[in-house]
């Protein structure tokens, strides 16, 4: 599970706590200009974050509590471009027993603990060092929830134990408790989320949402909002704007109370096949704010100005990469990055032995397997937020959209079943995003291949980027790193064109007056004649070893193009790669050994 | 293939969005390793890498202009599309960052060479001689570099 989110910063992050193995850790969702990602900030001292992180200052810190009930920073190192974490331990040993609150100045904020006194932890310039100061008990009772609602960086609010609400404020000399009573026929059974410095609102026991305004000497005007409609307030509501309410249903949906000229109840009911499992937080520039929901996941909802949507931010799981096959290191070597498209957190383990099943089996078939040292593989698992990809189908013409089974993939990459088409379409992100990931995973990577979530059968080559869906298996994707890795002709033929010119490639020549010099006449079969005919090879010819030159080749030309053997792996994807082919990839991988 | 003496330890390596006729640098990094020159270069695109006016890598990106789909499933064939807008990389081989402030990017479409060779000795002697049928494309250089925001990271 997830906590509520928390701490969001400059609308472009947030943090949250993840509370299941394998990463009980913090984790940041941050917007890094093209696409929200995951960050994992670990465990503090290697004690798990227990809550929500609250206490945001600025960009550049935010306060945890851990399993010992200790406070941290996490914190944002800019002369070490890297954030750090720093202990503020327990106040006088007492376990922090909720999130930190009530931040003020950027210099300080505020904790309950477990005797139920009010902390503050405060930085010091003088001292230049952060301290403790106690703030003592509400008169009579004790602290619950977190601390909240701070109003003009002099005072916040505190739920008593008794269920009445209390001030804790500085009047100008001093700090000092006030009890501000209660809602009326309920008490109070959350902590209370502020508004404008002069409003707060919070849930009463009674499943309501009550606001409060402040009045002459900080008396409590009561206003009983009543409940979402069939259901109660559960939690800390969130503030989106002046006008807008959120909070969580005890049905596990989400309700906003909207305002305007009167306040209404509006449902924003559930994301796709899960419930509301925590408080809405983490509002973001008056359009969106999170949730955590039953399956784990983190959900934004979403104004775009006409509607609102719900947008999966899937489980709280950062992008990784392991080197797969060789190690890092500053020697030369063809290096080659596999990306996966709509492998979600729980497809990771079956993205490993795709990767397994079919890269490195086609990356390690015939005498590859003899040139691993030459290689480098890394294989990144980049997080889809669900497993499975956009599979869009088309008319025969290819010109009117069938079927579009959305799906929500870090890469958009689309399975379209049309081989004209290069069997996939693409988002406006896509290349962008590959290149950003090569980037940053694998900046040395020569080639990528892009594994693809789907059962549809595709693959498409363009540049140094091959995908493939997980249909074809690893003899087509051996086929195609010929031709990708090692500039390996097609030895197929399936038209009747005719050849002229030069053959660039290692396994194809055009036809020669003088075949002595043929570009692979060291390998000829002794006595074999050249050109050869298929037809009637010498006898003892094995059609996958022995060399000659048999016309047809380059996937078009019938004549005029020749091949050196009649079976071959850029021949019918199957029979291993032929002599030729071999010493081509021998020589291209010869400068990495 | 050969790491050339000249070439030095560390490479840039440059991601270059082509269209017909431009070369546009979209970004730039060092990488910890030597770039290494092929013997073969099968093309049909070529670049060629100068530092401080020498020749120092020539570079296949094989047709990066068009897109290959894999068979169709019992059938042998693949299909081609042609694409108007592409990236590439290219490797800088460069001894120390200092290198960069004099580097050209030139990339030669050989498809119309009638003839065109795949050795790099005859690759370079054809770009070297005004070839019928070599098409550039508009080079980058320095200048187009420093304009971009690795630029910084990389280099000051």
């Amino acid at each position: 599970m997830l906590t509520a989110p928390g701490a969001p910063m400059m609308d472009i992050k947030l943090f949250v706590t993840r509370l299941h193995d394998p990463f009980a850790d913090l984790f940041e969702r941050w917007w890094d200009g093209d696409e929200w990602i995951w960050v994992d900030h670990g465990r503090p001292g290697g004690m798990a974050v227990t809550g929500v992180p609250g206490a945001a200052m600025m960009n550049e810190k935010t306060f945890v509590v851990v399993a010992d009930g200790a406070l941290w920073e996490l914190n944002w190192r800019n002369d070490l471009t890297l954030w750090v974490w720093d202990s503020h331990g327990r106040p006088a040993n007492f376990r922090i027993v909720a999130e930190p609150g009530a931040a003020m100045m950027n210099r300080k904020f505020f904790v309950t603990v477990e005797d139920g006194h009010l902390w503050e932890r405060d930085w010091r310039s003088d001292l230049g060092r952060w301290a403790w100061q106690d703030h003592g008990a509400p008169p009579g009772t004790a602290t619950m929830f977190a601390p909240g609602a701070a109003m003009q960086d002099t005072r916040l609010f505190v739920a008593g134990a008794n269920g009445r609400l209390f001030e804790r404020f500085w009047d100008g000399a001093q700090w000092v408790w006030a009890d501000r009573g209660a809602p009326p026929g309920t008490t109070v059974l959350s902590a209370a989320a502020g508004m404008n410095d002069s409003r707060l609102f919070l849930c009463g026991a009674n499943g309501h949402l009550y606001e409060a305004a402040r009045g002459e000497r900080g008396v409590l005007s009561w206003t009983d909002h009543g409940q979402p409609p069939g259901t109660n307030a559960l939690g800390t509501p969130a503030i989106r704007s002046s006008t807008s309410v959120w909070v969580r249903g005890g049905n596990s949906r989400l309700y906003e109370l909207s305002g305007g000229d009167g306040w209404v109840w509006v449902e924003h009911g559930t994301p796709w096949n899960t419930s509301v499992a925590t408080a809405p937080a983490a509002a973001m520039m008056d359009s969106k704010l999170f949730v955590g929901t039953a399956d784990s996941h983190l959900w934004e909802r979403f104004w775009t100005g006409t509607e609102w949507k719900w947008v999966n931010h899937g489980s709280a799981r950062q992008d990784e990469s392991q080197h797969v096959v060789g190690a890092p290191g500053r020697d030369p070597k063809l290096t080659i990055a596999v990306l996966g498209d709509g492998f979600a957190e729980e497809d990771l383990n079956d993205y490993v032995k795709v990767v397994e099943d079919q890269v490195l089996a086609a990356l390690s078939s015939d005498q590859l397997a003899d040139h691993q040292q030459a290689l480098r593989v890394i294989r990144v698992d980049v997080v889809s937020m669900e497993s499975g990809v956009e599979e869009r189908r088309y008319d025969e013409a290819g010109t009117t959209i069938t079927s579009d089974v959305f799906s929500f993939s870090r890469l958009g990459i689309i399975p379209n079943d049309r081989w004209k088409s290069c069997w996939f379409d693409g988002l406006s992100y896509t290349e962008s995003r590959i290149e950003k990931l090569r980037r940053r995973f694998a900046p040395d990577a020569d080639h990528v291949i892009v594994m693809v979530n789907s059962q549809t059968w595709g693959g498409c080559n363009s540049g140094t980027v091959a995908r493939f869906t997980r249909a074809g298996g690893w003899v087509v994707i051996a086929h195609e790193c010929g031709h990708n890795l090692f500039a390996l002709d097609d030895e197929y033929v399936n038209d009747t064109m005719t050849f002229t010119g030069t053959s660039t490639q290692a396994n194809t020549s055009e036809a020669l007056a003088d075949w002595t010099a043929l570009k692979w006449s060291g390998l000829v079969a002794s006595g074999a004649p050249l050109p050869t005919d298929a037809a009637s090879p010498p006898s003892g010819w094995d059609a996958r070893t022995s060399v000659g030159a048999f016309e047809g080749a380059g996937g078009w030309f019938e004549h005029g193009l020749f091949r050196p053997v009649l079976e071959c792996r850029m021949n019918q994807n199957d029979p291993p790669w032929c002599p030729v082919c071999t010493r081509k990839i021998n020589q291209d991988l010869a400068p990495f050994e | 293939m050969s790491t050339r003496p000249d070439q030095g330890p560390q490479r840039a390596r440059v991601l270059l969005a082509l269209d017909g006729q431009s070369t546009r640098p979209l970004g730039l990094w060092l990488l910890d390793s030597p770039a290494i020159q092929r013997d073969l270069l099968e093309g049909p695109y070529i670049a060629r890498i100068d530092v401080a006016g020498t020749r120092v890598l020539l570079q296949s990106l094989g047709n990066p202009f068009s897109t290959r789909a894999i068979q169709r499933p019992d059938q042998v064939g693949h299909s081609y599309s042609p694409i108007s807008r592409t990236t590439v990389y290219v490797d800088v081989p460069i001894t120390s960052t200092a290198d960069l402030a004099h580097v050209s990017i030139r990339i030669a479409d050989l498809s119309d060479v009638s003839d065109r060779p795949a050795d790099t000795q005859s690759v370079a002697a054809l770009l070297e001689r005004d070839t019928p049928g070599v098409q550039w494309l508009e080079p980058a250089d320095t200048a187009d570099l420093r304009k971009l925001r690795d630029w910084r990271e990389v280099v000051d």
